[in-house]
């Protein structure tokens, strides 16, 4: 039986000298790009005029491995500043992409250049809500990594951005298919950061769906293991959780703890969000002065900041803090003044007819506090689904 | 894709990688996949190839390349037509395990020892080499595996406790016959 044993040793294999050269030439040829191009991409972007963007697919000098990820940074950086310039960019770094010599590097490196500028192009069309588009482009980048099994990182990269195309899509099943999916792959490459991001996206999904105690679940090994930002955003979606769910004493501290996190790199309007929530938890625990002094701090802030909505939503738990300490006067004058602010922001017609309803039922003196929540319940849901129908229970 | 943050990598350093890893990755393929040994090699070239253009992201490197070592693997096989995965085979491996080394060393009797851990299955085999002969920890183990961490340490505590028995029936059979 022993004859069957293979001896072992970690020495005996040779490395051929021909692959050997191909990754050195390959590596020293990516290398070479990027420092070259790097800062002559962003400056050329700088000095081109901005109708002139989609010029840079024809230039021969920009076809290479460098310039083409420059592109796709700087589209990526204007996406939430400037959509449609980085729809523009992302469409030159496509066309780049398109024209790279076949035989410039090995064959899954034009597939990686391809495909991450397919999926940066897709990223933007979902900017612009072109998620046809967006979903066109993703097809085309896995059809590009398909023949390739050393690319399944890359691939998830592309799932991970198809599942957030197909959330904006209300295709929540399927995102949250891909989502979990994608984590694993993440995982298994011990890729920390893209897997903490695929469980926060998770989490926002089932948050987005009403699955409190799942998300809440898949959210909360985030705590102390991201970066400020994340943690902040982490903490507000289970403060969030947390209230529905009825946690309160929970959804205060993490409530407080998003507002810390928020402040340290300065998101004010995050601040914002950070302590209505906390307000509301403060309602829900009962504490109403402490609330009504929250509440109303955080709402003539967000006046100042013009965010009539969720100002809106801060002045129905006052209304509600208000008529549980039996001050219907003040409640109807605020209810009031929520309907002209609506009105005057042209906000959702349908939330306007729900803060009319209250105005008519606390002018009638029949206002239990429920149905100041469920106005407040309504107005928020109809954030992510403008078209829902009002009815109180 | 995550940003690609440039920096300063001297092409001797890829080499480097290269050379301490390309090894690792065709053991990997060859052991845990029984991919045959030149098609390991190409695998494992085309990881490394793969590496070079998210060399900048990649924080921890072994474990990327292990893991994009098994997925090409299993796209191997999926491209050359098995269908059971390595794990369920029911017939024994051929070639021996190399973790058994460092079990052998714990064990006094080697002969029996090897045999003991050649009659294991090949799924037992397969995470004891991943324990030690490829250094695994228990939840890179459980992450192969899909499954828990603390069924994964379970799992390689059953693996050591079946060679332990199978190593003492060898003992009984040997001193019965004499």
């Amino acid at each position: 039986m022993t004859e069957k044993l293979v001896p072992f040793d970690r020495g005996r294999r040779r490395i051929d000298p021909a692959r050997m050269r191909e990754f050195a030439q390959t590596a020293r040829k990516l290398q070479e790009e990027r420092e070259m191009t790097a800062e002559a991409v962003s400056a050329l972007l700088r000095e081109t005029p901005r109708s002139e963007w989609g010029k840079l697919a024809e230039r021969e000098d920009l076809r290479n491995s460098g310039a083409i990820e420059r592109l796709g940074r700087e589209a990526a950086e204007r996406l939430e500043r400037d959509p449609r310039g980085a729809v523009v960019i992302a469409e030159a770094a496509t066309l780049l992409a398109d024209e790279v010599d076949e035989d410039a590097y090995p064959p899954v490196v034009v597939a990686q250049i391809r495909a991450h500028a397919l999926k940066t192009r897709a990223q933007a069309y979902r900017y612009v809500t072109r998620h046809d588009d967006a979903l066109a482009d993703l097809d085309r980048a896995e059809e590009l990594l398909v023949p390739f099994g050393t690319a399944m990182h890359d691939r998830a990269i592309v799932r991970f951005e198809r599942a957030i195309v197909l959330q904006h899509l209300r295709r929540f099943d399927d995102a949250q298919a891909l989502l979990s999916e994608c984590r694993i792959i993440f995982d298994d490459h011990a890729d920390v950061a893209l897997s903490n991001k695929a469980r926060l996206a998770e989490g926002n999904l089932l948050v987005r769906r009403g699955d409190h105690r799942t998300a809440r679940a898949v959210l909360l090994p985030l705590v102390g293991h991201v970066d400020a930002e994340t943690e902040a955003r982490v903490q507000t979606a289970l403060g969030w959780t947390a209230t529905e769910l009825d946690l309160h004493d929970d959804a205060l501290r993490h409530f407080t703890r998003a507002g810390e996190c928020f402040r340290l790199f300065g998101a004010a309007i995050e601040v914002l969000r950070a302590d209505y929530g906390k307000g509301h938890a403060l309602l829900r625990r009962g504490e109403i002065d402490a609330a009504l002094m929250q509440l109303q701090v955080t709402r003539d802030r967000l006046l100042d900041h013009e965010m009539t909505e969720e100002a809106g939503l801060c002045g129905l738990d006052l209304i509600e803090a208000r008529l549980i300490r039996g001050e219907a006067a003040e409640a109807k004058r605020l209810a009031t003044r929520l309907v002209r602010e609506f009105v005057a922001a042209s906000l959702n017609r349908r939330a306007i007819a729900a803060l009319a309803y209250l105005n008519e039922a606390i002018a009638a003196d029949d206002t239990p506090t429920e149905t100041v929540r469920s106005i407040a319940a309504y107005i928020s849901k109809l954030r992510v689904d403008p078209t829902r129908e009002f009815c109180i229970n | 894709m995550t940003a690609f943050i440039p920096e300063r990598f001297d092409v001797e350093q890829f080499e480097a990688v290269y050379e301490q890893y390309f090894d690792l990755l065709v053991q990997v393929a060859v052991y845990k996949f029984q991919v045959p040994d030149s098609e390991a090699e190409t695998l494992a070239h085309d990881v490394l190839i793969s590496y070079l253009r998210k060399s900048a992201v990649i924080v921890d490197l072994r474990p990327w390349l292990i893991g994009a070592i098994c997925y090409a693997s299993r796209h191997y096989w999926r491209l050359n037509g098995r269908t059971i995965a390595v794990e369920e085979l029911d017939t024994p491996i051929d070639r021996a395990d190399p973790s058994s080394v460092r079990i052998l060393d714990s064990l006094p009797d080697q002969l029996a020892a090897r045999e003991a851990l050649e009659r294991l299955s090949p799924r037992y085999q397969s995470i004891l080499h991943m324990r030690y002969f490829e250094g695994c920890t228990v939840p890179e183990i459980a992450a192969r595996l899909g499954v828990k961490k603390k069924y994964a340490q379970k799992l390689i505590t059953k693996c050591l406790r079946r060679a332990e028995v199978l190593y003492s029936q060898n003992g009984q059979q040997k001193r019965r016959r004499k």
